[in-house]
């Protein structure tokens, strides 16, 4: 009977007078929002925007120290060099930002009160010199209870001048039965930049019970991967350039999506039922057709399909098959400007149900003239999308097909950002490059029929 | 459109749940129990209790219509095989949010609390986070009706104790 009380008891005490012009609404409805219910909505925002409530007022001061989202990505911040893209910046102001980036993590972790941590992801250009403050710092967010754990050790410039081994001795000591116990929280894992070997990889897939995605990027000593198990809960795996990777095996029976972009690998997979979202290719020496082989039996329950192309290596041959499930197709292309995009709608054809396009373009200069495009129509088609857009007949020409063929089409979106850059350091410079895209959107406004809206990012 | 009495099933059981202000709201079982609160009430007295009236002091007469709304929708689209497009939820949502203003979000938060159920609290605190995304210190303050009882040399302290997160910030 106690439960009954609760119904029962009395509004709480402390009131805030809020002015309202709706005087039958009772006292009660308008007490101040519990503690709790506060730290739920600084836990949606960035780390930056809950500290900055601490000048709100004094019940405040302390409050968003018990936010659950311990994201330190701070780009305009912390990223704030002087240098352009391709320039390797000064190496003292480098290491001088790193001090301040691990005073900002280590003093906000001091002051950290919050029981939990939800998220924690670390964003900065860090390296072996900075192993153990990161140990401390995974210590501490895994004895917080973490559920998603980011490293992203991403270079200001450059691949390989700096490298971070995910240390020996946190292994070790993640080994160990009390490690062991902290690790099962985790449901979220992404190491970006940090070397990784396939027994740390697979420690985490095999003893965190409820891993649901898993990502791996840029590791050097990442050579071999299996996935394979009645218990595994993953759902998402990412592996992405590591460079010397040879072989991955999957039989997962939850997993959903599976991203791959590396070297040509002995790829096995079987026992994917779920598997929706498939992101694929290689820039190197990789043949597409060699790593679509292997999956190609399930292509036909995919509703997400990304194909990574190098145009400068590939021609655009498609294998005949059919995605009749597909809803989102997406391109991601380096290519030059004499390649000519518009022979990819032949696979656009072979999806009947297509919902969105995405078009994510690198692309060196040139000039020629555009192509004339086929005509075709395209019942579906909602929301085109081109990233690293630049405004030149290589995708001007497919942008005018899609106008002119996608009868149903409500929203093109153009982003002069080069794919490469999302994410970056430099996702958000306004480099010439980019300016002189946006000037070429106009040669698109003038083709875009009524109903459809253009937007420029 | 406040009670739910115009369903033709009269197979399906009805709680009538009462407002702060009185009002009362006959609910089709499964949607009341998608609120903690109610369910609690009814913990260890499945039979005997069921006509009675649910008094749910925190929660104004207002918001129940569109808070029982936002129940059916969301139990609908969790029963559903398969599962709704995400676009189909993304538009109930937007819609369900359109036209509230701060007060009435805060209201509706409280009532979500009251009501313990996570799915509508968590929803509601996420649009909450978004309405203050980005936003000044002085917007914060007014969005959650708050005096500010720093002095100014407090608040420049405090601001250069966290200068990390001021950093870059454009002025208003």
């Amino acid at each position: 009977m106690m439960k009954r009380r609760r119904l029962n008891s009395p509004p709480p005490k402390d009131k805030v007078s809020i002015n309202t012009e709706n005087d039958e609404l009772p006292e009660c409805c308008l007490s101040r929002l519990p503690d709790d219910i506060i730290v739920n909505i600084f836990s949606r925002l960035t780390l930056l925007e809950a500290a900055r409530t601490s000048v709100v007022s004094s019940r405040w001061r302390y409050l968003w120290t018990f936010t659950a989202n311990l994201d330190f990505h701070a780009p305009k911040t912390m990223w704030n060099i002087n240098t352009k893209i391709g320039e390797r910046p000064n190496e003292s102001e480098i290491e001088e930002k790193r001090s301040k980036y691990i005073n900002w993590v280590g003093k906000v972790l001091e002051l950290h009160r919050g029981r939990y941590i939800n998220e924690f992801r670390i964003h900065f250009d860090l390296g072996d010199n900075q192993k153990s403050y990161i140990t401390n710092w995974i210590h501490t967010a895994l004895a917080k209870g973490v559920q998603m754990l980011e490293l992203n050790f991403h270079r200001f410039v450059g691949i390989n001048w700096k490298e971070y081994r995910f240390p020996v001795e946190c292994y070790n000591t993640l080994k160990s039965s009390h490690g062991l116990s902290i690790i099962k929280s985790l449901r979220s894992l992404s190491l970006k930049f940090v070397d990784v070997n396939t027994e740390i990889v697979e420690f985490f897939i095999y003893n965190c019970p409820y891993l649901e995605r898993l990502s791996v990027f840029g590791s050097k000593t990442l050579l071999s991967l299996k996935v394979a198990g009645s218990s595994i809960q993953l759902k998402h795996l990412d592996i992405n350039c590591c460079h010397y990777i040879k072989e991955v095996e999957i039989s997962a029976s939850s997993l959903l999506s599976f991203k791959y972009y590396g070297p040509q690998i002995k790829l096995h997979v079987q026992n994917v039922p779920l598997l929706l979202d498939v992101s694929i290719g290689g820039r190197y020496d990789v043949q597409l057709k060699n790593l679509i082989d292997p999956i190609i039996q399930y292509l036909s329950q995919l509703e997400t399909l990304e194909l990574l192309l190098d145009l400068k290596k590939d021609r655009i041959q498609f294998p005949h098959f059919e995605l009749p499930k597909l809803r989102h197709l997406i391109f991601k292309v380096i290519a030059s400007d004499h390649h000519n995009l518009l022979n990819s709608t032949q696979i656009i054809k072979a999806c009947p149900f297509l919902h969105k396009f995405t078009l994510k373009l690198i692309c060196g200069g040139g000039k020629r003239e555009l192509h004339e495009f086929p005509k075709c129509p395209l019942e579906h088609l909602k929301v085109v999308e081109f990233i690293g857009f630049v405004g030149r007949p290589i995708d001007l020409e497919l942008a005018f097909y899609f106008l002119e063929n996608a009868s149903m089409l409500e929203k093109m979106i153009v982003n002069p950002t080069c794919p490469f850059l999302m994410g970056s350091y430099f996702e958000f410079e306004n480099s010439e490059s980019k300016q002189a895209a946006r000037k070429r959107v106009k040669q698109l406004k003038k083709r875009v029929p009524r109903g459809v809206q253009l937007v420029v990012c | 459109m406040a009670s739910s009495s115009s369903s033709s099933s009269t197979q399906v059981k009805k709680i009538t749940l009462k407002a702060a202000d009185g009002k009362h709201f006959e609910v089709e079982e499964p949607v009341a129990m998608e609120m903690e609160t109610v369910k609690s009430f009814f913990v260890g007295n499945e039979d005997a209790m069921k006509d009675m009236v649910v008094p749910l002091l925190n929660v104004s007469s207002e918001h129940m219509p569109a808070i029982l709304d936002f129940y059916r929708n969301h139990s609908e689209f969790r029963k559903r095989t398969p599962p709704p497009p995400a676009e189909e939820v993304k538009a109930f949502n937007e819609a369900f949010l359109e036209n509230k203003s701060d007060e009435q979000l805060m209201e509706m938060i409280m009532a979500a609390n009251f009501l313990n159920t996570k799915e509508l609290l968590n929803f509601l605190t996420e649009a909450a986070a978004n309405r203050i995304k980005n936003k000044s210190v002085e917007y914060v303050r007014a969005f959650f009706g708050i005096e500010n009882d720093f002095t100014p040399e407090e608040e420049a302290r405090i601001r250069a104790e966290n200068e990390w997160a001021f950093d870059g910030l454009d002025e208003d």
